[in-house]
């Protein structure tokens, strides 16, 4: 699981994702979820949206 | 009351024209050059909009920005009618070593990026859109024309009465009391340009050399440079190999450079089987290790910051990963490794307080840094037949402030605070062994 911080209310993490990019992201911390399902759903929707636009390209 | 600083336009329709839409906006890796006007935006030192487009399936708004920039700058944006804070949104800065200018994109390197939630596709039925950056300022705009009044009305005074730039609320309102945290003295001497809402530090994209984005310091991808130096089967008398490595920063007066320094060397007595001095770096076009630069003394910049003279820099440096080889040398020599951390190692001035937030103020035609070294030294003297081997990883981590430039131009830049704002990795690396 990818390691986080928790600064002045927001996660801090890195992200890897699927199209080769790589960095830093910070996001206000949601009381209603775990910190992990937070980074979670953020890769998920981020390789998501990549795949779409990629997907798309190729067409 | 909120101030406008600057807007772009962008095209609304589908970028691959679906109807009902599903990603519609501007996204410099498809769209054409005319999805996008006034796409240079100043408040981000003049770097060119990546992107901005809503996509369905993902529920969201990017924001995208070339260049490494704060989380500041602007408080929201807003367009059709909606308002999106910069303090709800997701904010990154990535790196992607396919996006390259050949690769879709008009420029390579680092990008910023602001994420919002939205399920609906928020543009209007215009074919194109104005999105406009504001702060919740009063009054100062943050480039071009600046008056009085609108220092005044920054400062919580009333349009149209009267002001003075000696003013205790007004200096409050000044650059140095708002980024040094140094409220100008009664009576000291005053620029209009020192009251520009502050925006950020240009960058030069193209000579960008690998900065480390993440928090994993020893994540050898990123790492800006690499110094080895290396005596084997050395088979007389003593050996010594040493890499050094540091950063530097310097401005001329106009522009400033972030310098990386590399640096080997050898020497024996007698003969070895094989010297070696292998000093390399990594551009932003790079993809890990493998394509690996041969360092040149003369092209060593790991950035440049076009038309701005930094006035203040901090720089935190930590090591990583340390392996120094502790063997004692026969009769009571020291140990075959040593370090040398934290010196002046290529004529620099040293800053010697190591942190983000102290800053030392900078002098035109200047280095000011910090230098790193490791060592073998082997007596001629019995050791074994061992291939010795030290290394160390140092971490740079660098804060930069301009003060504003003079009123009426494009002034009052701020400053580079945050951890992944200016990181870079420099690897260091010795073997030596003698042979009997």
């Amino acid at each position: 699981m990818t390691d986080y911080t928790v600064e002045d209310g927001r996660l801090i993490f890195t992200a890897e994702l699927e199209d080769g990019s790589a960095g830093e992201v910070s996001m206000p911390v949601d009381p209603d979820l775990s910190a992990e399902k937070q980074i979670a759903d953020y890769i998920d929707k981020r390789n998501k949206g990549i795949r779409e636009i990629q997907e798309w390209l190729s067409q | 009351m909120a101030v406008a600083i600057e807007n772009f336009g962008v095209s609304t329709v589908d970028v691959f024209g679906f109807n009902p839409p599903v990603l519609t906006g501007f996204l410099d890796q498809i769209s054409t050059t005319d999805s996008v006007t006034n796409g240079n935006l100043s408040i981000f030192g003049g770097q060119n909009l990546r992107s901005f487009f809503w996509q369905n399936s993902v529920s969201k708004i990017y924001l995208e920005v070339y260049g490494c920039h704060e989380n500041g700058g602007f408080d929201y944006l807003s367009f059709n009618g909606l308002t999106f804070n910069r303090t709800s949104a997701t904010y990154s800065v990535f790196y992607n070593t396919s996006a390259t200018a050949s690769q879709e994109y008009s420029e390579g390197g680092v990008w910023t990026q602001w994420e919002w939630s939205r399920s609906t596709n928020p543009f209007s039925t215009a074919t194109t859109e104005t999105v406009t950056f504001y702060h919740n300022g009063a009054g100062v705009p943050a480039f071009g024309d600046i008056t009085m009044n609108e220092i005044h009305l920054e400062a919580g005074g009333s349009s149209g009465t009267s002001v003075t730039i000696n003013d205790s609320d007004v200096r409050a309102k000044s650059w140095y009391a708002r980024v040094l945290g140094s409220t100008p003295a009664s009576g000291a001497t005053n620029a209009m340009g020192d009251y520009y809402w502050p925006t950020h530090i240009p960058e030069n994209q193209d000579d960008q050399r690998r900065r480390l984005l993440g928090s994993n310091s020893t994540d050898t991808n990123y790492k800006i440079g690499h110094a080895f130096a290396s005596t084997l089967g050395a088979r007389t008398n003593g050996v010594f190999d040493q890499a050094k490595c540091g950063m530097t920063i310097e401005t001329d007066g106009t522009d400033t450079e972030i310098k990386f320094r590399l640096f080997g060397a050898t020497n024996h007595i007698g003969t070895s089987t094989s010297k070696t001095i292998t000093l390399q770096y990594w551009d932003d076009t790079g993809s890990g290790t493998s394509n690996a630069i041969t360092y040149d003394i003369t092209d060593n910049a790991a950035i440049i910051l076009p038309g701005v003279r930094v006035s203040e820099a901090a720089l935190l440096t930590s090591q990583h990963d340390e392996s120094i080889t502790t063997g004692q040398n026969p009769v009571g020599s020291p140990n075959i490794g040593s370090k040398t951390y934290d010196v002046s190692g290529f004529g620099e001035t040293l800053m010697s307080t190591n942190s983000l937030t102290s800053f030392v103020t900078l002098a035109d035609d200047t280095q000011y840094g910090r230098s790193f070294s490791i060592q073998h030294t082997i007596n001629p003297q019995t050791v074994s037949n061992t291939v010795f081997e030290s290394s160390v990883t140092i971490k740079f981590r660098w804060a930069l402030r301009a003060k504003p430039q003079s009123a009426g131009s494009d002034g009052g830049k701020t400053y580079l605070v945050k951890n992944t704002t200016l990181n870079y990795i420099i690897t260091l690396l010795v073997q030596s062994q003698k042979v009997f």
